[in-house]
């Protein structure tokens, strides 16, 4: 535990909706090291996004994290538990401690501000610098994401960059009070494809010069295998399967995984030659009943036992996999 | 059966009713292909580079300012599938209306046949064929689009234009609605024009495979062709910015220098001058055509070959 910058525990947030209670996160439990990159792999409804921003305390109505769930982030040197936090004190940490970019740029941003102040205002709002300092820092950070005439980009208005300018402008954001964990949620999904090659080799730059950890949410299982160190699957808000990178990807021990990885197109399969498989049903409703395994519906490997309960976590050399039948 | 040549369309840029403004922005620059009966051309590129304006086109919903769009034979239907299903479904509409409403539209069916086809086409789809009571916001994404399908599919049209149909589904679906879309076309014998931007699409659904930049297109081959030897210079950038599993392609080391270009402000060389590593001066003063290169059915718009 000494090592780790982020333990979370049991993290179970629940829904209460006006007709049913929804269980958009089941008893996660995770860690997250220094200098890692961890990536969170799921589909809608899998709880990724849920998760982090449980993590933020930004869980409002009607939603809840359940109380015995722990977060506990490293501060100096001992953990606090951001369950426990007052609203006050979490302020204090979101965009100072851990901060977070998003899928789409130009919703995060003011349309009526300018950006160069918009970029610096996490360091004014945490007390480190006064607006004018603020300002001077910002073209400094907009320099250090790689944004070309940034003295003059940082009077311009959201509208007016490319959605690239803009995730980069929104990284600068982020790192401005050099956070310990940036939460990155789906951040090249709305990008075209070689601005996302561009966007993570911004991420993976700063990431090394500043060491911090971050939490790399995706849907695209073939982006992450060379760019994080460890991959968390998630299905119907349970954790199916976790390990390093590499060897989720070579080697997938859950169905999911294994049926995820072949029903993504590869560049060199062609029509005719190639079948891409299909998994067969779809993601389970949010608040549809599961009393076994979430995956058991849609899984070549199921059996009776599958339907009828919930599998645990099985644990072996850093591996987690939930399943009775994986393959080893 | 469908043959395109040198489509153009620039939409202009009015900052206001008084504007005396004559930019515009060049979305399609002279566009020309062939399509043939059940074949699928697809189109690749990034966002600008005006794929779906070719689209919409080709079925008059944005007429194209100056170029030919010929159909034969002329009495061919054509339909559209959208990318996102949950906006392109009435939700106040049952599904079996929804189904079958391009052909009670065009009058191929009365009122009391509504049921049956609707029945048909849901089965034809791979859904439950009695849930045509139902209404859109009963259905998940993925279901979604498998309506959209059989709305697009119903009149029996011979090209199905699909833009962008699998981008906004959940990744273990996408697959399901690809083999669908392929399964259909051997059944129904449709041709299609398939548009994404995601290039591993593209090449696993196409006959043809045309790489669009800037309201051109840059490249033009079989996919087997495309990618095991491509021509162009941005087929090579988007090729190799592809996440490729259990490649270690390593993407974000990649050197990409420059952004999209500025469809406004076109200047008169090559519209990937200014991004590509292997330029000439030439390239800087004046447009490559689309040519054939050593292979008949694999042409290139780049100076390097010509």
């Amino acid at each position: 535990m000494k090592d780790k910058i982020l333990e979370v525990k049991n993290l179970t947030t629940i829904f209460h909706n006006v007709n049913q209670d929804v269980t958009a996160v089941d008893s996660l439990s995770f860690d997250l090291a220094p200098h890692e990159i961890l990536a969170m792999i799921g589909e809608s409804g899998s709880g990724k996004s849920v998760t982090n921003l449980s993590i933020m305390q930004l869980i409002d109505e009607p939603g809840e994290i359940a109380s015995e769930s722990q977060i506990l982030f490293k501060d100096g040197d001992r953990y606090i538990d951001l369950n426990k936090m007052t609203e006050k004190e979490m302020e204090r940490i979101r965009g100072d401690r851990i901060s977070m970019i998003f899928q789409e740029p130009s919703a995060s941003f003011n349309p009526l501000f300018r950006l160069g102040n918009q970029v610096g205002e996490s360091l004014r709002l945490h007390g480190r610098s006064t607006k004018e300092e603020a300002y001077q820092e910002a073209l400094k950070l907009l320099e250090q994401v790689h944004i070309p005439n940034s003295t003059l980009r940082a009077q311009d208005y959201p509208f007016q960059m490319s959605g690239g300018m803009l995730q980069r402008m929104m990284i600068a954001q982020a790192l401005s009070c050099h956070p310990d964990i940036l939460i990155a949620d789906e951040p090249t999904t709305a990008l075209d494809v070689t601005t996302q090659a561009q966007i993570l080799g911004l991420l993976k730059e700063k990431q090394r010069e500043t060491g911090m950890s971050v939490i790399f949410i995706t849907h695209d299982l073939a982006l992450v295998e060379d760019f994080c160190n460890r991959i968390m699957i998630l299905y119907a808000g349970s954790l199916m399967e976790e390990g390093k990178a590499k060897d989720v990807i070579s080697h997938p021990m859950h169905p999911y995984t294994q049926d995820l990885l072949s029903s993504i197109p590869k560049p060199g399969m062609f029509k005719g030659v190639d079948k891409l498989f299909a998994i067969p049903g779809k993601v389970p409703d949010p608040g549809e009943k599961i009393t076994g395994c979430p995956y058991a519906k849609r899984c070549s490997r199921c059996t009776e036992e599958c339907q009828a309960s919930k599998p645990g976590i099985a644990e072996k050399d850093g591996r987690k996999v939930r399943c009775f039948h994986a393959y080893c | 059966m469908l043959t395109v040549k040198d489509l153009v369309k620039h939409f202009p840029l009015k900052a206001g009713r008084f504007s005396s403004s004559e930019e515009k922005i060049h979305a399609l620059n002279g566009v020309s292909f062939t399509l043939g009966k059940k074949q699928t051309l697809g189109i690749v590129g990034e966002s600008g580079c005006g794929k779906s304006t070719l689209a919409k086109a080709i079925l008059g919903i944005k007429p194209a300012d100056s170029g030919s769009i010929t159909l034969d034979p002329p009495d061919t239907r054509m339909q559209y599938i959208f990318q996102d299903p949950y906006l392109s479904l009435d939700p106040k509409m049952q599904v079996k209306d929804i189904i079958t409403e391009p052909m009670t539209a065009a009058g191929m069916i009365t009122k009391k046949e509504v049921v049956k086809e609707a029945q048909r086409l849901l089965e034809l789809v791979g859904l439950p064929k009695d849930w045509g009571t139902k209404y859109p916001h009963e259905f998940s994404g993925g279901q979604r689009q498998r309506i959209c399908i059989g709305r697009a599919i119903s009149s029996r049209p011979g090209i199905v234009i699909c833009d962008e149909p699998v981008s906004s589904l959940d990744v273990s679906i996408q697959s399901q609605i690809l083999n669908l879309l392929l399964e259909l076309q051997d059944k129904l014998e449709i041709s299609y024009i398939f548009i994404a931007h995601n290039i591993a699409v593209v090449l696993y659904m196409s006959d043809i495979v045309s790489v669009m930049y800037a309201g051109y297109i840059v490249e033009s081959a079989n996919p087997q062709e495309l990618y095991a030897d491509p021509m162009h210079p941005y087929t090579k950038l988007l090729l190799s910015v592809v996440p490729e599993i259990g490649k270690n392609k390593r993407i974000f080391e990649q050197k990409i220098t420059g952004e999209v270009p500025d469809l406004i402000h076109m200047e008169a060389g090559c519209p990937f001058y200014s991004r590509c590593p292997v330029h000439k001066d030439v390239c800087r003063t004046a447009i490559p055509q689309l040519k054939p290169g050593e292979k008949s059915d694999h042409s290139c718009a780049c100076w390097l070959y010509q």
